[in-house]
């Protein structure tokens, strides 16, 4: 039990540290429950990049990452395809401060994506990673089910929850939303 | 117990790994890895904030002269991670002192650019479309430079004052030159490197001791032997005499000012600078001349002329004084100086603002004109050699056959390029057909 509980926060740390860097909104879970319309739990299960020059701009690459699993907001399966800025397409990188780390969106991982629609980020992309890095959070097998990893202080998810307990608090928050 | 032991060893793992990339519980900060070298110190402006609020300080202040607005507030986020006080420390009313950083490390403010720049010509600048929760974002890696791209959906304050609604450009561009210097998110609420911004954002304008104690892993304490400018007198016109008086000159050394070069490449981050001036006074002071243009007014540093160390650059000073006109900010070259009858020449215009209207001029004499009140180096226009619009990175060409008239004359070319009610001017090129 105890060495569990050393796993998980050092697998917590090690997300917190490891994450983008760029200025992003300070959400609590009900302000990403509010700015969003989508919470899928799910697994990664494609990640691609696309090149797009806004008008007067110069180029810009995004990471689109595929969830499929289940809508925390509707409780209806989904697979969704959300983007955040920053990636490497056909050898060209663009780094920003504001990517995930890679660990967070591997093909394969288990997570909780936040996402809304978005405007001006190219014909390929209908959707962000809400916050970007602040909109993806690794999920684990724990003890006593599944564990969502938080990400600290100013994070919708601050600390490691239960995933049960996760989709009760959002299941609060989406009633109130409506 | 095999069990339990892959467990502990995952653990042990994962454990060493945060223990190699997270700092210590006494710290918060964190590094990217990665300095920026004295020669990617500056950082310049692309002006093209859309919020109404990102442009409506107009007031300008001594200790940071000639600028308002948004680049003001630029100017005083990067003064904020200075080595010593900025000038007199006077200038945001939110804060008891411009300049905390305590490091070896001084940013030096160059003024507006003429577009976005690559990713490597430390300029901000407003980026279009929806911002997905995100603020602002720095283009890494760092050590060779970087970009500071803010959302423009977001309604940016430019203070100067206390900011109640919106989000402080300070207090952003703060944070984001943070990254800029190699400093990563810190854990510490409150410091200005925390990931995420509540409310308006003003409260990082003011860095923090963590902040601090991250510049300083980064670059050192603040070097001893750092040039320190205590004040600068004199006649601040072309041609004054201009007195720095400080302490830590060595005697070779160079005065850094405000370049008036605005293009949107690497040439627009380079200093004006004034070489080769020998300290008096047992390295309290040194004397030099201003020329009559090249610069404008700002800010000026003392850097030592044959140290590059982090610690080799000073702290910024205010310098309120205006060069010469300025002029030649555009670029234009040809494939031949010496074309002959029936020849194609292409000419390249670069440097120049992006998307505005461009006239390539000729003239059979180089006494000089002026346009627009621009001053020009060609005679009056004899006329246009080609006219059109400048691409998304301030450039254009034309190619162009040499007709039969031209034979034995000599030709000379300027551009004109207008842009936001001003009008640029570029380098004068000399055409001689045989």
């Amino acid at each position: 039990m105890k060495i569990h509980h050393i796993l998980i926060a050092g697998v917590a740390s090690l997300a917190l540290v490891q994450v983008g860097r760029a200025c992003i909104e300070e959400l609590d879970l009900a302000q990403m429950v509010a700015k969003t319309d989508a919470a899928v739990n799910g697994t990664i299960t494609n990640v691609r990049t696309v090149r797009y020059t806004p008008p007067g701009d110069d180029r810009l690459i995004y990471t689109l990452v595929t969830v499929a699993g289940t809508d925390l907001y509707t409780g209806q399966a989904r697979t969704l395809e959300a983007a955040f800025v920053g990636g490497t397409h056909e050898g060209d990188s663009m780094m920003v401060t504001s990517m995930p780390a890679p660990s967070e969106y591997r093909v394969g991982n288990s997570v909780i994506l936040f996402s809304a629609p978005v405007e001006g980020w190219g014909p390929d992309v209908e959707r962000c990673v809400y916050a970007a890095m602040g909109g993806i959070f690794r999920e684990i097998a724990g003890k006593k089910g599944a564990v969502i990893l938080g990400k600290g202080e100013g994070f919708a998810v601050s600390q490691n929850v239960r995933l049960a307990d996760l989709q009760t608090s959002i299941a609060k928050e989406v009633g109130m939303k409506k | 117990m095999k069990n339990l032991l892959r467990f502990t060893l995952g653990g042990a793992v994962l454990t060493g790994s945060v223990l190699l990339l997270a700092p210590n519980s006494a710290v918060g900060y964190s590094l990217l890895g990665q300095q920026l070298g004295i020669g990617q110190r500056d950082h310049r402006l692309f002006n093209n904030f859309t919020a109404s609020g990102a442009n409506n300080n107009t007031a300008t202040i001594a200790n940071m002269p000639a600028y308002d607005g948004a680049e003001l507030a630029m100017w005083k986020a990067g003064a904020e991670w200075g080595a010593r006080v900025f000038g007199d420390g006077t200038g945001d009313s939110t804060q008891t002192q411009l300049g905390d950083g305590l490091a070896s490390f001084n940013f030096y403010w160059n003024g507006n650019a003429s577009g976005i720049g690559g990713t490597n010509d430390n300029i901000h600048s407003e980026i279009p479309g929806s911002s997905g929760g995100v603020l602002a974002f720095t283009e890494t890696p760092i050590d060779n430079g970087w970009r500071i791209r803010y959302y423009g959906t977001w309604s940016w304050q430019d203070g100067p004052g206390s900011v109640t609604s919106g989000i402080d450009l300070q207090g952003v561009a703060c944070h984001e030159l943070g990254h800029a210097l190699g400093l990563g998110h810190s854990t510490v609420g409150g410091a200005t490197m925390f990931p995420s911004i509540s409310g308006t954002g003003q409260v990082t304008r003011s860095i923090e001791t963590d902040d601090k104690n991250g510049a300083q892993a980064n670059y050192g304490a603040t070097n001893a032997a750092m040039p320190r400018i205590n004040t600068v007198t004199g006649s601040l016109v072309p041609g004054g005499t201009v007195v720095i008086t400080g302490s830590g000159f060595t005697a070779d050394n160079k005065v850094w000012l405000d370049n008036d070069l605005i293009d949107g490449g690497n040439a627009g981050g380079e200093p004006f600078k004034i070489e080769g001036l020998a300290s008096t006074g047992g390295g309290t002071q040194i004397t030099f001349t201003l020329p009559a243009s090249g610069y404008v007014g700002g800010s000026i540093h003392v850097k030592d002329g044959t140290n590059n160390d982090f610690w080799s650059l000073s702290e910024g000073h205010p310098f309120d004084a205006l060069g010469g006109p300025i002029t030649d900010t555009v670029s234009l070259t040809s494939t031949s100086l010496t074309p002959p009858v029936g020849s194609s020449v292409t000419f390249t215009i670069s440097a120049a603002p992006g998307f505005s209207p461009y006239i390539l001029h000729y003239a059979f004499t180089n006494t000089g004109t002026t346009i627009n009140g621009q001053p020009f180096d060609i005679g009056p226009p004899d006329g246009t050699v080609s006219s059109g619009t400048t691409d998304i990175l301030g450039g254009a060409s034309v190619t162009r056959i040499v007709p039969v008239g031209g034979a034995g004359r000599t030709v000379y070319m300027e551009t004109q390029v207008d842009s936001g009610g001003v009008t640029y001017d570029s380098n004068m090129i000399t055409l001689v057909v045989p």
